[in-house]
């Protein structure tokens, strides 16, 4: 338990200052570190959750092959689908599924960051377009159609935490 | 009101010294053919409308893209911060009735493309537009 005494120091008869003594304080350090380590194992918990909501969303939207042009490609060849300008590109050896990951990195001070990236070689080249294509936009798409359950997870996350 | 922003949008980016120091005059929204880099386009798009209890908004994205072939990573940057100055939180000024209340940077990315030559250079903006 914590306490505290209020010490009035008199000088000439009249008050003119008061020491607070508090007692307890490292049990309350303790309790404040203590919840500090739940707070981060269950955002923690939290984040992981939403990079595989991420993933999986991500993956089964390319995965979905949408109607578009077709085209020839070779070693090997084959004909795939393009996808429509501005839709989810469509998968063809699946290279950007395969390259998809989400990672918890810890910033120090309690901060967790969730990093969702796409390690193929074009993933930026479908994200944002090029010079000569268009954006097919896969991980911000991805990202505004979880919002709300991105925000459940956290609040649910937040709540047994506390 | 869709148009507007991007006319404006348009020859804001233009009229500046900084930005047209590096492009000129090549800012597009549609770039012609065979343009040769570096040139801007910007792209007004994933509008939204929000209804108030009496005004109706309108909430959306305002897109740079920027690319360079010879100048490289600098130069993208330069642009990006130039593009910064002009037109964060810095409201456009539309002629058609509409008012851009809020005009927020929300990201930017710099990449090396595909083809190995052109960087390119993203900014973008989020735009709140009483109608």
């Amino acid at each position: 338990m914590s306490s505290c005494v209020f010490q009035p120091i008199q000088a000439c008869g009249t008050v003119s200052s008061i020491q607070l003594f508090v007692r307890g304080h490292k049990e309350l350090e303790r309790k404040y570190y203590a919840r500090n380590l739940k707070v981060k194992k269950t955002t923690d918990k939290a984040l992981l959750s939403i990079g595989k909501l991420l993933k999986e969303y991500a993956t089964k939207r390319i995965k979905k092959i949408t109607s578009g042009k077709r085209e020839t490609r070779y070693s090997p060849t084959r004909t795939v689908t393009v996808s429509r300008p501005g839709a989810y590109p469509n998968n063809d050896r699946g290279k950007l599924v395969k390259g998809l990951s989400t990672t918890v990195r810890f910033r120090g001070k309690g901060k967790s960051v969730l990093e969702f990236q796409s390690r193929a070689p074009y993933a930026l080249d479908l994200e944002f377009g090029t010079r000569k294509m268009r954006a097919r936009p896969y991980m911000r798409r991805t990202l505004a159609a979880n919002r709300k359950a991105i925000n459940k997870i956290i609040a649910k996350g937040v709540k047994l935490a506390l | 009101m869709h148009s507007d922003i991007l006319t404006v949008a348009v020859a804001r980016a233009k009229a500046d010294a900084n930005i047209s120091s590096i492009v000129g005059t090549k800012v597009y929204n549609n770039v012609p053919k065979d343009t040769a880099p570096p040139y801007l386009r910007i792209q007004w798009g994933n509008a939204i409308d929000i209804s108030g209890k009496t005004d109706e908004f309108t909430q959306g994205e305002l897109i740079f893209d920027f690319w360079t072939e010879s100048q490289g990573d600098k130069q993208v940057l330069n642009m990006i911060d130039y593009i910064n100055d002009e037109f964060n939180r810095t409201p456009l000024v539309l002629t058609q009735g509409s008012t851009n209340l809020l005009m927020t940077r929300t990201g930017y990315n710099t990449f090396l493309e595909g083809d190995g030559l052109a960087h390119h250079g993203i900014i973008t903006f989020n735009l709140l537009i009483e109608d």
